[in-house]
């Protein structure tokens, strides 16, 4: 087992942290503010990138659920529950910063939109995921079911959005977000790679400890 | 106009926050798993009858682990 | 024994457990009332705010219910290791899941008549008029509720904290069914009008078939133990 910490790891650290750094100066200093909303929509800069990443987060423990169950590797499965934990970090974040831009924009903390709804859905989808596996304690039985918690909450996603949108438009018209101009285009781009940079960071560091973590868990079961 | 600022200041601040503090404590962690790791790989390397037990670990049969059944000759370095 | 003698076998045994002993059903239709009791109080005595919510209020009721019935649709095998015993066979597993699903659906219909009873009585609503059509929407529901739950509740089976766990998986997942059957209650109690009905159906009906063949699937490969 490799206990050297790999270089290229280290440098994509800090690349992806010069480029939030980058990122963040752009978004709130070189940006202008929004002719209607003032200052509260550079807040978009980290909120969607920030969901983006989340969704990403999630496919990929997606994908590596379904890959766990076919190839019954455990590696998929610390990716999966790598991912889903990272997923929630993102996502939950994602929908803290969608209420605080929600609140000066539309007047309140929470609305039904479809789009942030179905984030928050997911959001607990995951949660369920994490909290299943804290309470099995055999490895493959555990990695067994959270993939399949993982898959179905996961597929359930689309409909959840769908079910939504139209539950919200007999009701009240979808509040649909801005169109966006080209130097605020320039500083969502910015956004989204410095995130998906910093993203792809935390993964490699968060399944290395993941595989870790499950060796020493084998090891131990092995001393008993 | 001032409170535009400061609710767009609040999500920056627990943006970074946010990340920054997940970082470094994953990193915090990840370095406890290795120093962990390295001194279960040097305690069993004395114990004389590690490699036998460990080849033969039964585990559900099914699920593949790569690469952890070391034996006393190959000790990771540092 | 075939896939389907299996299936009614474990739907037969559950159904005959419960019409012994009326454990489960009686303490749903209890909670039911219950819930749409304190539900009626927390409106106040506005008969129109009332009337106006009561589709929701009465899948709520549904949907907690239901997941009490979740929790204790799997007693029997929880408590004298049960399962492994319905496991002996290959194949079994699917069966099992199928078998448990209808009786759940079956014992969630018996108490669902007793609480849209209740409900029209408590409410003043007028269910007669549109009483097939709900019968319909309640059991497209109530299939998809089932259909998920039994999956997460076999899954759940042994664990400490499974009454925390089985609605917190449970819940995300039925969302569109919960929303569906409200929005499809609705309108059908607004003197039905049809517009939307279709489409709501249409999403139930999709649900149900997905949520119903996917853990159908899966049953057999996530439970191989």
């Amino acid at each position: 087992m490799h206990t050297r910490r790999r270089p290229a790891v280290s440098a994509l650290g800090l690349a992806a942290l010069g480029l939030l750094a980058a990122s963040f100066w752009v978004s709130l200093k070189l940006v202008p503010p929004d002719r209607l909303m003032g200052n509260v929509q550079r807040i978009m800069y980290v909120h969607v990138p920030a969901a983006w990443v989340g969704f990403l987060a999630f496919t990929i423990c997606f994908g590596a659920s379904l890959l766990y169950l076919w190839r019954r590797d455990l590696r998929w499965d610390s990716l999966a529950r790598t991912s889903a934990e990272l997923g929630v970090v993102f996502m939950g974040l994602s929908t803290a910063l969608g209420s605080i831009w929600g609140k000066p924009t539309w007047g309140v903390w929470w609305t039904w939109d479809p789009r942030l709804t179905t984030a928050a859905i997911l959001l607990f989808v995951f949660l369920g995921y994490l909290a299943l596996r804290g309470f099995v304690d055999e490895p493959e039985r555990r990695a067994r079911w959270s993939a399949a918690v993982g898959i179905v909450g996961f597929l359930d996603v689309p409909i959840v959005y769908l079910s939504v949108f139209w539950w919200r438009t007999l009701h009240q018209k979808p509040s649909g977000p801005e169109t966006v101009a080209t130097p605020m285009r320039v500083a969502l781009l910015l956004g989204m790679a410095s995130f998906t940079l910093f993203f792809a960071f935390l993964l490699a560091e968060r399944y290395r400890l993941a595989r870790l973590e499950s060796e020493l868990e084998l090891a131990e079961v092995s001393h008993v | 106009m001032f409170e535009s600022i400061s609710y767009a200041s609040a999500a920056y601040l627990l943006t970074a926050l946010v990340l920054l503090l997940y970082g470094a404590s994953l990193l915090r962690r990840l370095g406890r798993a290795e120093r962990n790791a390295r001194a279960m790989t040097e305690r069993s390397a004395d114990s004389p009858d590690s490699s036998g037990d460990r080849r033969h670990r039964s585990t559900r049969g099914r699920s593949s682990v790569p690469h952890t059944e070391w034996t006393s000759e190959e000790v990771p370095h540092a | 024994m075939s896939f389907t003698r299996r299936s009614w076998a474990v739907f037969r045994k559950d159904l005959l457990i419960e019409a012994r002993t009326r454990q489960a059903s009686n303490a749903m239709a209890f909670f039911a009332g219950i819930v749409l009791l304190v539900l009626g109080f927390a409106l106040g005595p506005d008969r129109r705010a009332i009337q106006g919510a009561a589709p929701g209020l009465l899948w709520v009721a549904v949907t907690f219910t239901a997941l009490l019935g979740l929790g204790r649709a799997f007693d029997a095998e929880r408590e004298n290791r049960g399962m492994e015993g319905l496991f002996l066979y290959p194949g079994d597993r699917s069966a099992v899941y199928l078998g448990k699903l209808g009786a759940l659906v079956v014992l969630l219909g018996f108490v669902e008549v007793v609480l849209f009873g209740l409900a029209a009585f408590l409410y003043n609503l007028s269910l007669l008029p549109v009483l097939a059509p709900l019968a319909g929407v309640a059991a497209l529901g109530t299939v998809g509720l089932a259909g998920v739950g039994t999956l997460y509740g076999a899954l759940t089976l042994n664990l400490r904290a499974r009454e925390v766990l089985l609605p917190l998986l449970v819940f995300p997942v039925v969302v569109p069914v919960v929303l569906g059957a409200v929005s499809a209650t609705r309108i059908l109690l607004d003197g039905g009008g049809a517009g939307g009905l279709g489409g709501w159906i249409h999403l139930l009906v999709a649900f149900d078939i997905v949520f119903t063949v996917a853990p159908l699937l899966a049953f057999e490969a996530v439970l191989a133990d």
